[in-house]
């Protein structure tokens, strides 16, 4: 039942809107793009054949409004929709009206992604299946006392999470007792506000375990192949920052052993087009089923850049109904990739949000070097969505040339009127703790931000640094007004007006 | 450019800098100046043949007449307090004035909705001290006191939506430098 997808509807913004776009066109396939009101000059919208006004603000009153996209679906003619990440990419409900109304959703089945979205149920199927996986309750919460009940004789610290959710968000570590009914609270609240479901499972803590993941991909005639991993340790917030792959902790033997689980679970599923198996890995190599993502991760790229696919592609071809055109002895695993996302955010403000306009904004590019990105100089980056503003990925022959051009790419890359991940990134890479891979998902916190804000820099580096901000200070200064509070922001209005 | 003689500040570290047309003597190292590149937000310049290009982040003048300059340089970050006569001579008269206590208001940093306060007026607050939680961007923000003192007024509500430096709350600082702490 193969058909031909003639034209999508790409259900997103920024970066991976901007991404699908590309390789959609690549294919010779018709494009369409939805836009929020912020979002009306956005890179994603002018990248497009079509573009449609979804006439609302927030993400609510726009990307997560599913009547309207699929009224646009519709009023368009597309084929096909594909959600890229975060938003309705998990929403079942959302995939089974588009399978209702006849358009391809670019995905899994509507089935497999209410089976695996749901956690509880993602790991009562993978333990029948006898996947290793970290103790926990076997059900979802929504009141602190029942969780606590269910916990059992489990040791401290636990962790909750959200049953519907990812991100980081709903997510909490309890050290112990006392501390319980709040951070229960406080994550069954961000998991109602995130995703409508304020159900919270409990399980077992792993002190300093590695996150390593699977990429999968399968047909609709029920083949599954799975990618070689990617390691995506370095967090903060539960959030990942930098993600590589292989992981520097997996050999082939494990890395084929996680591999036939992720594609069994996979299978048993009912699933197809790609995914991700999360595991957690600990320091004697066991490893552990976390979860599944129903959808194309933001780390996709440096499975791309292993492997040399176009997963998007792969997508595309997986939801028109082709075979696999590749059997799992065909997929290569050709040197190593990193990836470092670039958010708005300040790191020495533990990476609180930070908005302005992109006065200059110049990714890095060259040998080995790709940049996925929906941002251009001159953008305003608000409050309404994702603060992430770019993905800088770089390959290499090993590990080793792969983290230096990352050190390269960071240093070209120039931004001025925000705080970005950039410098932390920059630093994060050069420790010796990550260059000798001991890092582990806990590496980011408190103690490292002060080493981040304390490091000891090359004197000439600083003695640069201080003319330059003498130079750039002194440019506001040329009014001769000592000015008081308000300053900052007469600043940004006149800046605003010189280039206007 | 004009010569003239300002201070940075980070860590701690105090540096003098004279910056003339061609020359930049910081402390008593001499370097050889040139300036490449020059818009309101970057420089490009080699010190004795050495390229340097700098972004700026923020500058962030203070009420003593310093700035606060972030900034990306080569991929790294770097703050400075820049500080001129001008400034020196303010921050000095200011210390004479009695008692350095004051009324600081806290304002939004952003747009967002507050979804939780989390201390009551009245209450003694010190520098980390969260004084309300506030969404933005799919997270939630920890709106900090920077100074120790009285939380006199919290004028928002739980739920409420508040625009980019709307007055939060009022703090009374009982001991505090004007400027804040220095980077």
């Amino acid at each position: 039942m193969e058909k031909r997808i003639q034209k999508v509807l790409v259900a997103n913004r920024g970066e991976i809107a901007v991404r699908v776009l590309r390789t959609c066109r690549d294919m010779g396939i018709r494009t369409v793009a939805v836009f929020a009101d912020p979002d009306r000059s956005a890179l994603h919208v002018q990248l497009a054949d079509e573009a449609y006004a979804l006439d609302g603000v927030t993400a609510a009153e726009s990307y997560l409004d599913q009547n309207k996209i699929l009224a646009i679906a519709r009023k368009a003619s597309v084929d096909a929709i594909h959600p890229g990440y975060g938003y309705l990419s998990e929403n079942h409900t959302f995939a089974a009206e588009v399978e209702k109304a006849g358009i391809e959703f670019i995905g899994p089945p509507s089935r497999a992604i209410a089976l695996l979205g749901e956690k509880t149920a993602a790991r009562k199927l993978a333990r029948s299946l006898g996947i290793p996986m970290v103790q926990g309750s076997a059900d979802a919460f929504s009141k602190a006392e029942d969780a606590l009940a269910s916990v059992g004789d489990l040791r401290f610290p636990l962790l909750l999470k959200a049953a519907a959710g990812g991100g980081g968000k709903g997510m909490r570590i309890v050290h112990d007792r006392s501390e319980f009914a709040s951070a229960f609270k406080m994550a069954s609240s961000e998991a109602r506000k995130a995703f409508g479901d304020p159900r919270v499972y409990v399980e077992r803590y792993l002190v300093n375990p590695h996150h390593v993941e699977i990429q999968i991909l399968g047909d609709k005639s029920g083949q599954v192949v799975y990618f070689p991993e990617r390691d995506c340790s370095l967090q903060r917030r539960h959030q990942k920052l930098v993600e590589e792959s292989p992981s520097p902790i997996v050999d082939s033997d494990l890395r084929d052993r996680m591999g036939k689980v992720a594609a069994s679970l996979a299978s048993a599923a009912g699933y197809f087009n790609a995914g991700t198996v999360e595991f957690l890995v600990d320091d004697k190599g066991e490893f552990y089923f976390l979860e599944v993502n129903t959808r194309l991760q933001v780390e996709h790229p440096v499975t791309e850049a292993v492997t040399g696919f176009d997963l998007v592609k792969e997508q595309i071809l997986a939801a028109e109904g082709r075979p696999l055109s590749f059997r799992q002895e065909d997929i290569p695993l050709k040197g190593h990739a990193i990836e470092c996302r670039i958010y708005a955010e300040d790191p020495a403000n533990e990476f609180f949000p930070s908005t302005g306009r992109l006065s200059v904004f110049r990714p890095p590019s060259g040998p080995g070097v790709r940049v996925d990105t929906g941002a251009r100089e001159g953008d305003s980056v608000d409050v309404y969505f994702d603060p992430l503003l770019a993905k800088v990925i770089t390959h290499g022959s090993d590990r080793r040339e792969s983290l230096q051009r990352m050190s390269r790419a960071l240093q070209e890359f120039a931004v001025a009127g925000l705080h970005t991940t950039i410098p932390f990134c920059k630093y994060i890479l050069e420790t010796s703790i990550f260059v000798e891979a001991k890092h582990t998902t806990q590496l980011i916190n408190k103690g490292v931000l002060q080493e981040f804000l304390n490091q000891s820099l090359d004197p000439i580096l600083l003695d640069a640094a201080a003319v330059g901000s003498v130079l750039l200070a002194s440019d506001q200064r040329t009014d001769g007004n000592i000015a008081g509070a308000g300053a900052q922001t007469a600043w940004r209005l006149r800046r605003k007006e010189q280039h206007r | 450019m004009n010569e003239r003689t300002v201070t940075a500040t980070r860590g701690g570290v105090r540096r003098t800098i004279a910056l003339s047309d061609r020359k930049a003597v910081i402390q008593d190292r001499s370097y050889e100046l040139n300036l490449t590149h020059s818009d309101p937000f970057s420089v490009c310049f080699l010190m004795n043949g050495s390229v340097f290009n700098v972004y700026c982040i923020r500058v962030m003048r203070l009420p003593s007449g310093e700035a606060d300059a972030e900034v990306l340089i080569n991929g790294s970050y770097i703050k400075y307090r820049i500080s001129d006569h001008r400034a020196d001579l303010l921050k000095s008269m200011l210390k004479t004035l009695p008692g350095n206590t004051g009324i600081v208001e806290i304002k939004a940093p952003m747009p967002g909705l507050v979804s939780r306060i989390e201390c009551a007026p009245g209450s003694s607050v010190e520098p980390g001290t969260a004084i309300l939680i506030l969404e933005a961007m799919k997270m939630e923000n920890d709106i900090r006191a920077s100074f120790h003192g009285t939380l006199r007024e919290v004028r928002v509500r739980q739920g409420q939506n508040v625009e980019k430096d709307e007055v939060l709350a009022v703090v009374e600082i009982s001991s505090s430098v004007a400027s804040g702490p220095e980077p």
